[in-house]
C-alpha cells in the first residue's frame, strides 16, 4: 500500500476520462456526475467515498450502462484495456456485462428474482458467457457456492431468495458476480444493508477473493472503516466531483480537502473518551441547485472568499506522488483535524 | 401447498350457498312461486303438482332444505321447453361455452400481455399512447356495441367472417373476439403498470448486469413477475367474463348457455335458468381455484404461506 | 394538476350537456320519440343519400325518429345509472364501515359475503330478477344497486380499518364516544373523497350494465326508448339500417367515456400521487 506499486500506462485496466452524468426528468435536469476521471490498474482495489447523493452510485452505474437511457445522459470516456466502452450499444454491452465487468449492489433483499431458484439465477451468466451445458452449469455453480462460503450448497441451489437471510443473499450476489471470472467487480455499498457482524464477513470475504482471484476492485463506500481495510487507492466524491484522491494510506492518513478531513473526523474513535463526535455541517447539495463557486464552500470552516466565485480544479499537490486536491486552501500537510473543530 | 389450497377451498362451499340462497330467495320470497313457475293459462292440477313439488305447503326453512337436497342431488327439475331434466339441457350446452370462453381468454392474455408491454417498454412514445388510448376506449366500450361494429364490418362489409352460429373455426373468431374485449383493456393497463415497475425493481438491474439479452430479461425476469396482479384481477372478473358471454352468445347465436338462459326467461323455463345459474357459479369457483393454483405455481412465496 | 383539471373541465362540460338534453328533452327532442310513421321507415341520416335535416340520424323501422328516441333514452341510462350507484353506495358503505370499525364476526360475515358475491356474476343476478319478477325501472335499479355494493365495501372496509387506528379516531373512542356518533362524525367524513371517486367511475359501469340488460330484453321492455333498446332493435337491422345501432352505440360510448374520464380526473385531482 505504498506509492512504489504506482501503476505505468500498461496495466490501466479501466481509465474514466470527464465522466459526467446528467438525470433529466420532467422538472428540468440535473448534473449528478460532472466529470470524473481516475484509472483502475490491474489487480487493485479502488474505493470511491463520499456521502449519500455525491454521484458515487451514479459513476459506478454509469460504468455498467445500468442507468435507465431515457432519464439518464452519460457523456466521457471509459475506456477498458484501451477501447472505449461508453460507446457501445445495449447488445455489445452485454458481452461486457457479467463476463468482464460485474457489479453487486447495496440491497441484497431485493437484487435476486423472487420466483426463480438460486441455481437458475446463478447459472444463467454461466450458460451465457461460458456457453457450458447444464451439467458443467451446475458444477460451476455449486463451486461458486462453496466459493463464497455457504454451506450446503445442493440444497442452496434449490432454494428460493426468501428463504435465504440478507447475507446468504448478498453471498450469492458475489457468487453471481464471480461467475465467469470478471477483470472489474464493482461493489456499490455492499455492506450497508447488513448486519455490523455480517458487514465484515462479507468485507473479508470480498478480500480473500480479490486476493485470490487477483481482480481489479472498485468498491463504493461511505464507510472508511471498509476503506482502510479494503483499498489501495481511494477519490473522495464531493457534489459529483472528484475533490481528493491517492493513496489509501496518504488520504486517510493526511487528508488535505476540508471534506475528506470532515469525514475522517467524523468517526468515533475508541482511544479518545470524551472527545465531542464532530459532523460536517449543513447537508450535501441538490444537484438542482447552482451554486457560485466552490460546491463544499457553504459547509466548509476553510473558505476564502476566492471560493465563492471560483471551482477548484483537481491538482497534484506534491510532486512525489499521484495525490490531488481540489481545493484552494488545503488543509496543511499534518495540520492536525483539530483545526476544523469550531 | 396443500395447505395454501386448503384455506382457499373452505370458501367454496360459502360462494356455492350463498348462491343457492339467493336463488333461493328470489324465487320464493319476492312473490308467489307458482306465478314465477307458471303462467296465466294454469290449470289447478298443474298448480297442485307444483304446490307438491316444491313443498310449497311446508315452512321456508324445510323448503329451503328441500331446494339443498334436490339441487346436490342434480334435480333441478324438468325443462318445460324440452321435456327433459334442466340439468341435462344445461351441461349439454356446457362444452359450446367453455369452448368460446376458453378462446376469448387466451386471445385476451395474448393480446393484453403483449399491448401492455409494448406500451411499457415505449413509454411516452407513439406506440404507448395508442395502446393505451385504445385500453381506456376499450374501457367505456360496450361490448355488445363492439360485437355489432364487428359483425358490420367483417361479416357484412368485407364478408371474411360469418355473423353468428357456430361451425368451423371462422365462426369463433368474432365472438371470441368480443367476450376477449371484457378483459384486454385491463390487461393492458395491469401489464403496463406491472412492467413499468418491475423494470425499476432491483433483481431486473441484477439481470441486465449478468449481460443476458435484453428480450430473456423481459420474459424471465420481467413479465412473470407482473403475472400476479393480471391472475388475481382474472379471478375477480370471471364473473364479468360469464357474465360476457351470455351477452356475445346472444349477439352472435353462439349456442352455449348464455343463450339458453337468456331464452329460457322468455319462454319461463324457470328450471332451466336456475340450472344454468348453479352451473355456471360452479364454473366461477372452480376457475377461480385454477388461477389460485397458478398462482402459487408462479410464486414460491405464495406456495409456503 | 393541470391534465387532471382538463379532465375534469372536459368530462363535466359534456355530460352537462347530455344531463341538460335529459332533463329538457321534450324541448330538445326534435320528434315525439313514440311517433310511428309508417311511410317514413328506416330513413338513413342526413350525411348518407337520401337523408333529410328532418331526421339528422334516420329512423328505424316504424319510422320513429332515432336522435329524438336517443335524447329520451339519455333520461332512462342517467336515471338507473345515478339511482343505482346511489343505492349500492349506502349498503356497501355500511356494510364496509361496519365491517371495518366492528370487526371479529360481524367483519367475517360481511366480508365473506362480498368475497361470494363478487364470484356472482352481476349478469347473473340480473337474470334471476327478471326471470322471477320481470323486467322494469325500479326492478333495474334494485337489481344494479344490489349488484355493484360490493367495490364499495371493500374499499371502506379498508379506509375505515386503517382510520380507526388513527389518533383521533382513538382518541374519540377513549372519550367514550358512540360508536355510531364516531362512525358518522369522525370516520365517514374522511371518507368522503375516495366515495366521490368510486361512485363516478362506478356511474359509467352502471350505465354499461343497464344498456346491456336492456340489449338482451331484460331491462325496460320496449317500446321504451333505452339506449340498450334501441341497440337491440338496431342489430336486427344491421344490414339495412346499421346507422340506428351504431348511434346507440356512439351515445353510449361518450355518456361512459366521459363519465370515466371526469373520475378519472377526480381522482388525479384529489391524490395527486396516484
Amino acid at each position: 500500500m505504498t506509492t512504489e506499486q504506482r501503476g505505468t500506462t500498461d496495466d490501466r485496466l479501466l481509465s474514466v476520462r470527464d465522466l459526467k452524468v446528467t438525470f433529466l426528468s420532467r422538472h428540468g435536469s440535473a448534473l449528478a456526475v460532472k466529470g470524473v476521471d481516475f484509472d483502475l490498474a490491474r489487480g487493485k482495489v479502488l474505493a470511491i467515498v463520499g456521502e449519500s447523493g455525491c454521484g458515487k452510485s451514479a459513476t459506478a452505474m454509469s460504468l455498467m450502462h445500468l442507468l435507465p437511457r431515457r432519464s439518464a445522459r452519460i457523456e466521457g470516456r471509459m475506456l477498458l484495456r484501451g477501447s472505449d466502452i461508453g460507446a457501445l450499444s445495449e447488445a455489445e454491452m452485454n458481452d461486457v456485462r457479467g463476463k468482464h465487468m460485474a457489479i453487486i449492489f447495496q440491497e441484497p433483499m431485493t437484487s435476486l428474482n423472487p420466483l426463480l431458484t438460486i441455481g437458475y439465477q446463478l447459472g444463467e451468466p454461466i450458460r451465457y458467457h461460458l456457453g457450458l451445458d447444464r451439467a458443467a452449469t451446475q458444477r460451476r455453480a455449486i463451486e461458486l457456492i462453496d466459493l463464497v462460503g455457504i454451506p450446503a450448497a445442493v440444497q442452496i441451489m434449490r432454494s428460493y431468495p426468501h428463504q435465504l437471510s440478507g447475507g446468504m443473499r448478498q453471498r450469492v450476489m458475489i457468487a453471481m458476480a464471480l461467475s465467469c471470472d470478471p477483470d472489474i467487480l464493482i461493489a456499490d455499498e455492499p455492506t450497508t444493508a447488513l448486519d455490523v457482524t455480517i458487514q465484515a464477513q462479507i468485507i473479508e470475504l470480498l478480500r480473500r477473493i480479490q486476493r485470490r482471484t487477483g481482480m481489479s476492485v472498485i468498491i463504493i463506500t461511505h464507510d472508511l472503516g471498509v476503506v482502510s481495510e479494503f483499498a489501495d487507492e481511494v477519490i473522495v466524491m464531493y457534489a459529483g466531483r472528484v475533490v481528493e484522491s491517492g493513496s489509501v494510506y496518504e488520504v486517510l492518513e493526511d487528508p488535505r480537502h476540508p471534506y475528506t478531513n470532515g469525514l475522517l473526523a467524523s468517526i468515533p474513535d475508541i482511544d479518545d473518551e470524551g472527545e465531542r463526535l464532530q459532523t460536517i455541517p449543513g447537508n450535501v447539495p441538490n444537484p438542482r441547485t447552482v451554486t457560485e463557486g466552490c460546491w463544499f464552500h457553504p459547509r466548509c470552516v476553510r473558505k476564502g472568499e476566492r471560493c465563492e466565485r471560483e471551482v477548484p480544479t483537481l491538482a497534484t499537490v506534491e510532486a512525489a506522488s499521484r495525490r490531488q486536491v481540489a481545493c484552494f486552501h488545503p488543509v496543511e500537510h499534518n495540520e492536525l483535524r483539530e483545526l476544523s473543530d469550531g | 401447498m396443500l395447505g395454501y389450497l386448503w384455506r382457499r377451498l373452505r370458501y367454496l362451499p360459502v360462494s356455492l350457498l350463498l348462491v343457492l340462497f339467493m336463488t333461493f330467495s328470489v324465487l320464493r320470497l319476492t312473490g308467489n312461486p307458482i306465478d314465477i313457475y307458471l303462467d296465466m293459462n294454469r290449470t289447478p292440477e298443474q298448480v297442485e303438482a307444483l304446490t307438491q313439488k316444491l313443498h310449497l305447503d311446508r315452512p321456508l326453512v324445510v323448503q329451503f332444505g328441500i331446494y339443498l337436497r334436490d339441487v346436490v342431488k342434480g334435480d333441478f327439475g324438468e325443462s318445460l321447453q324440452f321435456g327433459v331434466p334442466a340439468l341435462e339441457v344445461v351441461l349439454d350446452r356446457l362444452g359450446n361455452t367453455l369452448q368460446l370462453v376458453g378462446v376469448a381468454l387466451g386471445l385476451a392474455v395474448v393480446l393484453g400481455i403483449a399491448g401492455g408491454a409494448v406500451a411499457a417498454l415505449r413509454r411516452d412514445r407513439l406506440a404507448d399512447v395508442v395502446i393505451s388510448f385504445l385500453a381506456v376506449l376499450g374501457q367505456s366500450m360496450p361490448s355488445f356495441w363492439l360485437g355489432i361494429l364487428l359483425i358490420q364490418f367483417f361479416a357484412l362489409r368485407l364478408g371474411w367472417l360469418p355473423t353468428s352460429g357456430q361451425g368451423g373455426v371462422a365462426h369463433i373468431v368474432l365472438p371470441a373476439l368480443t367476450l376477449a374485449a371484457y378483459l384486454i383493456p385491463n390487461f393492458i393497463l395491469i401489464t403496463r403498470t406491472g412492467v413499468i415497475e418491475t423494470f425499476n425493481e432491483q433483481f431486473v438491474l441484477t439481470a441486465r448486469a449478468k449481460g443476458i439479452p435484453s428480450v430473456r430479461v423481459l420474459l424471465v425476469h420481467v413479465l412473470p413477475n407482473t403475472l400476479n396482479p393480471i391472475l388475481s384481477f382474472l379471478g375477480l372478473q370471471l364473473g364479468k367474463l360469464i357474465g360476457g358471454s351470455i351477452i356475445t352468445e346472444s349477439i352472435f347465436a353462439w349456442p352455449g348457455i348464455g343463450r339458453l338462459m337468456v331464452s329460457s326467461i322468455f319462454q319461463r323455463d324457470i328450471p332451466v335458468v336456475i340450472a344454468a345459474i348453479c352451473i355456471m357459479c360452479i364454473a366461477i369457483v372452480l376457475a377461480n381455484l385454477l388461477v389460485d393454483i397458478a398462482l402459487s405455481m408462479l410464486d414460491p412465496r405464495i406456495r409456503e404461506a | 394538476m393541470t391534465a387532471s383539471k382538463a379532465k375534469i373541465a372536459i368530462g363535466g362540460t359534456v355530460i352537462a350537456l347530455i344531463v341538460l338534453a335529459a332533463i329538457f328533452a321534450p324541448l330538445v327532442a326534435p320528434h315525439d320519440p313514440y311517433q310511428q310513421q309508417v311511410i317514413l321507415r328506416l330513413k338513413p341520416p342526413v350525411w348518407m343519400t337520401g337523408g333529410t335535416w328532418r331526421f339528422p340520424l334516420g329512423t328505424d323501422s316504424y319510422g320513429r325518429d332515432v336522435l329524438s328516441r336517443l335524447i329520451f333514452g339519455s333520461r332512462l341510462s342517467i336515471l338507473v345509472g345515478i339511482a343505482s350507484v346511489v343505492l349500492s353506495m349506502l349498503i356497501g358503505t355500511t356494510a364496509g364501515v361496519l365491517a371495518g370499525y366492528v370487526g371479529g364476526k360481524t367483519e367475517e360475515v360481511i366480508m365473506r359475503t362480498v368475497d361470494a358475491q363478487t364470484a356472482f356474476p352481476d349478469v347473473l343476478l340480473a337474470i334471476l330478477f327478471v326471470a322471477a319478477l320481470g323486467g322494469s325501472f325500479l326492478n333495474l335499479i334494485v337489481v344494479l344497486g344490489i349488484s355493484g355494493w360490493m367495490v364499495y365495501a371493500r374499499i371502506m372496509f379498508g379506509l375505515t380499518r386503517s382510520l380507526r387506528e388513527r389518533p383521533f379516531v382513538e382518541a374519540a373512542v377513549s372519550f367514550g364516544g358512540r360508536s355510531g356518533y364516531i362512525m358518522l362524525r369522525h370516520i365517514l367524513p374522511q371518507l368522503v373523497p375516495v366515495l366521490t371517486v368510486v361512485a363516478t367511475l362506478q356511474v359509467g359501469q352502471m350505465i354499461l350494465q343497464e344498456t346491456a340488460l336492456s340489449f338482451l330484453g331484460l331491462g325496460v321492455p320496449p317500446p321504451a326508448a333505452t339506449w340498450g333498446n334501441i341497440l337491440a332493435e338496431g342489430r336486427d337491422r344491421l344490414f339495412l339500417a346499421p346507422w340506428i345501432a351504431n348511434s346507440a352505440g356512439i351515445a353510449i360510448v361518450t355518456l361512459v367515456l366521459t363519465v370515466n374520464i371526469l373520475g378519472n380526473g377526480l381522482r388525479e385531482w384529489l391524490d395527486p400521487k396516484s
